[in-house]
């Protein structure tokens, strides 16, 4: 074994589920990759083991929000548990302005990350300005 | 039973500084997509690992990851997950607003503690999520010894 190798210590085996149970009121933040194209900004959240229908997405007040409950894990019968997994709540939120066609957002989950990509509105986008040499 | 991890330094990606920077030069969008914190992703995949009476069940957070593209391997009691995780294509032209989400290879490797019946291990990946099972062997399940 090399010197790295950590001797976990023993969680408390006798109530895993208090602990599970905390750790789903916990907020997590998901890490995110964001870039902007020419038409839209593309966002890309690493969320994994949600359920995509319980994603909500909601773009309010120049906010986009994102929040994904936890997901029970772990069955009856756990003797022994070492965590690393937080097991939270996903949340995370991102000013957006007026820059965005909120009609026009799409979300897809995919392999435990959601990717977002939101079209920007008319005004937002990059034009050519012409301007005369006098 | 005692599960030994082997710690693999977490190396700080420079997320902070690139945030920095563009947050002073980035004044046309004023606060665009202005996140709390700085989010630093682990490149080592987090991981859960949890005992029952006959079997142990390790789960571990890949997101990103395809079946083809993580690797398990047990031998001599050692569990090892590794596999490598591509940046996020972004088309030519595109500009990036904040790259929090680490790239690269990664390994993971622990002790099982207990005696697996190495045919019996199953592995399942699903939304980001992998999933392995190692059944104790026979004489590795538990057994109620009884005082006379």
């Amino acid at each position: 074994m090399s010197k790295n190798t950590e001797v976990v210590m023993r969680h408390n085996g006798n109530d895993p589920a208090s602990a599970r149970e905390g750790s789903q009121l916990r907020t997590v933040i998901p890490a995110a990759d964001i870039y902007e194209t020419q038409d839209a900004y593309v966002l890309a959240l690493d969320m994994p083991g949600v359920s995509k229908e319980t994603i909500s997405l909601v773009i309010e007040n120049g906010s986009l929000v994102v929040r994904a409950p936890a997901e029970a894990r772990d069955g009856p019968g756990a003797a022994l548990m070492y965590r690393e997994i937080s097991g939270g709540v996903y949340q995370r939120s991102f000013t957006i302005g007026d820059g965005v066609d909120v009609d026009r957002v799409d979300a897809r989950y995919k392999d435990g990350i959601l990717n977002i990509t939101m079209l920007k509105a008319e005004e937002a986008k990059p034009k050519q300005i012409e301007v005369e040499v006098k | 039973m005692v599960v030994r991890f082997e710690r693999i330094p977490i190396a700080r990606p420079l997320v902070g500084d690139i945030l920095d920077v563009e947050r002073s030069i980035d004044s046309l969008f004023d606060g665009f997509f202005d996140a709390p914190t700085a989010v630093a992703s682990r490149l080592a995949p987090a991981m859960d690992v949890a005992e029952y009476p006959a079997e142990t069940v390790v789960v571990a957070e890949v997101p990103g990851i395809k079946k083809e593209e993580v690797k398990i391997s047990f031998e001599k009691g050692l569990l090892t997950i590794s596999g490598e995780r591509k940046p996020h294509p972004a088309p030519d032209g595109s500009s990036w607003l904040r790259n929090e989400i680490r790239s690269g290879s990664f390994s993971r490797t622990l002790e099982v503690g207990h005696d697996v019946k190495a045919e019996g291990i199953t592995a399942e990946l699903a939304d980001g999520v992998l999933k392995v099972v190692l059944p104790r062997s026979e004489q590795a399940k538990p057994r109620e010894i009884v005082v006379r």
